[in-house]
């Protein structure tokens, strides 16, 4: 068995500096242990401060004498001792979350006492699994334990494209609340709002856009502001505690964008004496600490539950497979972390687990036993992959449509190569299909994507950095995020789009959109097992795809 | 010129007039304004219509109070009312608290009366008054009554009755807000403890000697922060004072912006053991900062003034590292909250000044005699203001 671990063997200035991946061999089941194959595991910002010696709970596990970072995610069962399974709480195949802090989720596989782990529906989806303990349970603990809150109360917080904000939103549409999102400047402002909202904000506005509108502006609406969330502090924070009602909460649960502290935030006398607003700060351990273990399980359980009904939906996430690599996607996702820039992403270290399955719902088509028709269209490409075998089920529908699919990386198109994969990678992004991300990833990188930061940065649709991306890659981006979430693009970045794109690119976006949302659909549905590694695969992509790498060349140089 | 000798005759009866008058019209006019024809009360009032400061805004209103009272109503005179920072920020409009203002007075302009606590003595009750008789001390149950007046009239339900034996007027019409405000600051924020400890700024006020005496009493240390005085004898004897009333420590501001002072906070804590639970804060801006510092983890400030305007820079790891708490206080909403709990702590406190456990706050007493001039009180009131003092002021009304 082939396990490794990302450990740290002290405190760093940075993050990442001290931090190590190894390899391990799990060590034998004793009484009452359990071995566990981590599924997910998020970088949330707790984390950063762990690794920064700046959270109150430091790890409790070690592998090589270094410390195993890593508070949530969401394991699988894979085996346990004979002891476990006479008291019957764990089996084999169970999906399970920590109960504790610090157990050390950065890795591939833990043996654990049978007590550090919660069992959950095998339904809840992984990437909420993997987030109920440090995303989802604070957002709930901040509106249950921190003030008195009553239906038609306004809740204003920031970072609030940030997991835990998420959930907050979600959870006070649960209670009848209402909620005020801000976010910081960007130029995808219309995207993020959009989908801020259609998680269920009511408002979502920006930094500047709240500073503009000046002090208790929502209240002269008739809106009671009753509680501020401030995962910021330094100015933003202070802005948040200049909208609130009298008798109302400011709560700070993270100084993200005041690490050193420096800035702070101001308190005015109107606030504290006239408006007796309290000012204090949220612990997820001393809430915690005010619960009994069994409590805290059925809070746990009880989320699970709300997840599974749909009460919670997924959070915003970006997910990437474990590997080597993770620490620097860790570096990268802890600098904007630290410099506030950015709460939005969090790396999971798998898109759920890149294990290669026996899972399908429908056969795999073999070549050699299809019509000759089917087995001309599934050698289309020089090499096999899943997908094409589960198309050619639709034996009529499957040649024509393979000839279709080939027009999508015509060189003759007016749409160029990375445009092209832009609109692939974004769809495969927004409609959860890691499947078809990790097949195209590699064409991308082949087309000029070619860091793992570039890749990350499509991955969460932030295409904001002009050396990276180009204005037609981030209207395309948009395009695309207006399909998935609209179903329609609107008027206004239609008519942008024929501007920039011209006719033919633009129709060219959306037809190509149209076919890889299906094959994202149809690989979801028949549960696609992922391909095994195809040998040689970056060789094949460049012979294939020479003609437009020779292309992309060109355009990059004349950008 | 015939018209000579009436000019002069008519001189002649003019200059003679008061001579005439004097001995038996002279206090007779003053008796006429103070009860009035018909055995209307004559009663003079502070008032103001419009925000601003003291000196500009107040006026002397005089009206008159009809000696048949509705059935539930009290005829109240003023003994003594104290003149309150909080009763000037209410007058400059920068209070929280507003009273409304009416024409019930018949004031030109709507108006409302100043000051805001004090000890009135029944004069006559309405017919169905059963709680008091005349005679009877009383305060206002609530503040914003307006209390800077030599008469009024109230409802049975504004009053709370108060045991006059062994007080005085000054001791029970200073009992509401100062006292009232020490005792729920020190009780109601946090769970403070014998042998903790609080950190008080503005220690030599009201509010501050309030803390200071019910601390004592309840076992708990005290630091206690006071401004420097020019002269250092001042500034002795003022610590002395203090350390007497029951402070366990006094500092001057600068002592506390002294970058040792938390190591000497340590050393009296021994070594940070003994918790600085609570922080009592007047004033704002950098001393106060100051103070936060010398709060122990999970510490808690409560503002209940800011002198000094300033707002308050917290730094993160006050908030997230020490997970300190801020909150604001005022006595005037708790105590509409909490009719009966405030009820039950004055005659709390009253008892222990009768005890002689809580010594009476220094004032400066003025006189409002119904000769007094408009321009005397008005004096007294913006005098409140500046500098240090050497009392509160208070009005303690004589001849009205």
């Amino acid at each position: 068995m082939s396990a490794s671990a990302l450990a740290f063997d002290k405190v760093g200035s940075t993050p990442t500096e001290n931090l190590h991946f190894h390899h391990f061999d799990p060590p034998d089941l004793q009484h009452n242990e359990v071995l566990i194959e981590m599924i997910a595991a998020p970088v949330n910002p707790q984390d950063i401060m762990v690794l920064l010696g700046r959270y109150p709970v430091s790890p409790s596990f070690k592998i090589y004498e270094e410390s195993i970072p890593g508070y949530d995610g969401v394991a699988r069962v894979a085996s346990v001792h004979p002891s476990v399974l006479t008291n019957g709480t764990l089996k084999p195949g169970d999906l399970v979350i920590p109960t504790r802090h610090g157990v050390g989720t950065w890795r591939t596989h833990a043996v654990l006492p049978a007590n550090l782990l919660l069992k959950i529906s095998p339904e809840v989806d992984c990437r909420i699994a993997a987030v109920l303990r440090m995303g989802v349970t604070p957002a709930y603990l901040l509106l249950e334990d921190m003030a008195v809150l009553r239906p038609g109360d306004w809740i204003i917080q920031n970072a609030a494209s940030g997991v835990i904000a998420q959930f907050v939103t979600q959870f006070a549409q649960i209670r009848g609340l209402h909620t005020i999102s801000v976010v910081r400047d960007r130029e995808d402002i219309e995207q993020l709002r959009a989908e801020l909202q259609s998680r269920g904000a009511d408002i979502v506005i920006t930094q500047s856009e709240l500073e503009a509108k000046g002090a208790a502006s929502f209240e002269k609406e008739g809106k009671r502001i009753m509680l501020a969330l401030d995962a910021v502090f330094g100015h933003s924070g202070s802005a948040l505690a200049t909208q609130l009602s009298p008798d109302a909460t400011y709560i700070n649960y993270g100084s993200l964008g005041d690490p050193q502290g420096t800035v702070g935030i101001q308190i005015t006398q109107q606030q504290l004496f006239w408006k007796q607003i309290t000012f204090k700060n949220f612990r997820l351990t001393q809430c915690l600490g005010m619960r009994s273990q069994a409590q805290i399980n059925d809070m746990m359980t009880w989320f699970g539950e709300l997840a599974v009904k749909g009460f919670l939906q997924i959070p915003r996430v970006e997910t990437v497979q474990w590997s080597e690599s993770v620490i620097d996607l860790i570096r990268l996702q802890s600098e904007d972390i630290l410099r506030g820039s950015k709460f939005t992403s969090k790396i999971m270290a798998s898109w759920d687990n890149r294990e290669v399955t026996n899972r399908h719902l429908l056969p795999y088509v073999d070549a050699e036993s299809a019509p000759p028709e089917v087995a001309a269209a599934l050698n289309t490409l020089p090499f096999q992959r899943n997908i094409f075998k589960l198309l050619a089920n639709a034996q009529v529908n499957f040649p024509p449509f393979m000839k279709l699919l080939a027009t999508c990386w015509n060189p003759d198109l007016s749409l160029r190569s990375s445009e092209y994969q832009v609109t692939v990678l974004r769809t495969a992004s927004l409609l959860d299909a890691p499947y078809e991300w990790d097949v195209n990833e590699p064409v991308a990188r082949v087309l000029g994507f070619d860091t793992d930061e570039k890749l990350h940065l499509i991955r969460i649709g932030d295409l904001s950095n002009t050396q990276f991306f180009t204005p037609r890659h981030r209207l395309i981006s948009q395009m695309v995020f207006q399909l998935v979430h609209d179903n329609v693009v609107s008027e206004a970045t239609m008519r942008q789009a024929i501007e920039l794109l011209g006719n033919a690119a633009t129709m060219e976006v959306m037809m190509i959109h149209g076919v890889y949302s299906m094959l994202a659909r149809i690989m979801n549905s028949v549960r696609i097992d992922f391909d095994p590694p195809i040998p040689g695969l970056e060789d094949k992509l460049r012979k294939y795809n020479a003609v437009a790498i020779q292309k992309e060349k060109e355009a990059a140089a004349q950008d | 010129m015939p018209q000579l000798p009436t000019l002069r005759a008519s001189n002649r009866s003019i200059a003679a007039l008061p001579r005439a008058l004097a001995p038996r019209h002279g206090p007779l006019t003053c008796r006429r304004f103070k009860s009035g024809p018909y055995g209307y009360t004559q009663a003079k009032a502070l008032v103001y219509s419009k925000y601003g400061e003291p000196a500009d805004v107040l006026s002397l209103h005089t009206h008159s109070i009809s000696p048949s009272l509705p059935s539930n109503s009290l005829l109240l005179r003023a003994l003594a009312t104290p003149i309150n920072p909080a009763d000037i920020n209410q007058i400059q409009g920068v209070y929280p608290a507003k009273p409304p203002f009416t024409s019930l007075l018949g004031t030109s302009e709507p108006s409302a009366v100043g000051g805001n606590e004090g000890c009135f003595e029944v004069a006559s009750v309405g017919a169905s008054v059963k709680s008091v008789s005349k005679g009877d001390w009383i305060i206002m149950k609530h503040t914003g009554f307006g209390t800077w007046r030599t008469h009024t009239l109230a409802e049975e339900s504004d009053v709370l009755k108060v045991n006059k034996e062994g007080l005085t007027p000054i001791q029970v019409g200073t009992v509401s807000v100062n006292p009232c405000t020490a005792y729920r600051m020190l009780k109601d924020f946090e769970d403070i403890r014998e042998g903790q400890w609080f950190i008080q700024n503005g220690a030599n006020s009201g509010v501050g000697r309030a803390a200071i005496q019910l601390g004592k009493q309840w076992g708990l240390k005290s630091i206690n922060i006071i401004r420097d005085r020019p002269d250092p004898a001042a500034t002795e004897a003022m610590k002395k004072e203090l350390l007497e009333l029951g402070a366990t420590k006094v500092v001057t501001e600068s002592e506390l912006m002294d970058k040792g002072f938390a190591d000497q906070v340590k050393e009296w804590t021994n070594g940070g053991r003994e918790k600085v639970k609570i922080g009592l804060n007047c004033v704002g801006g950098k001393p106060t900062s100051a103070l936060v510092k010398c709060l122990s983890p999970s510490g808690h400030l409560v503002t209940y003034g800011g002198m000094s305007k300033q707002p308050l820079q917290l730094p993160t790891a006050a908030l997230i590292f020490k997970d300190l708490k801020f909150s604001g206080f005022w006595v005037s909403r708790w105590s509409d909250a909490n009719p009966d709990e405030k009820r039950r702590m004055v005659y709390e406190i009253l008892e222990m000044t009768r005890l002689g456990m809580f010594k009476d706050v220094p004032v400066q007493q003025l006189t409002w005699d119904w000769s007094t001039e408009e321009s005397v009180l008005k004096d007294a009131v913006q005098g409140t203001l500046g500098g240090f003092r050497a009392g509160k002021g208070v009005f303690v009304y004589g001849d009205t």
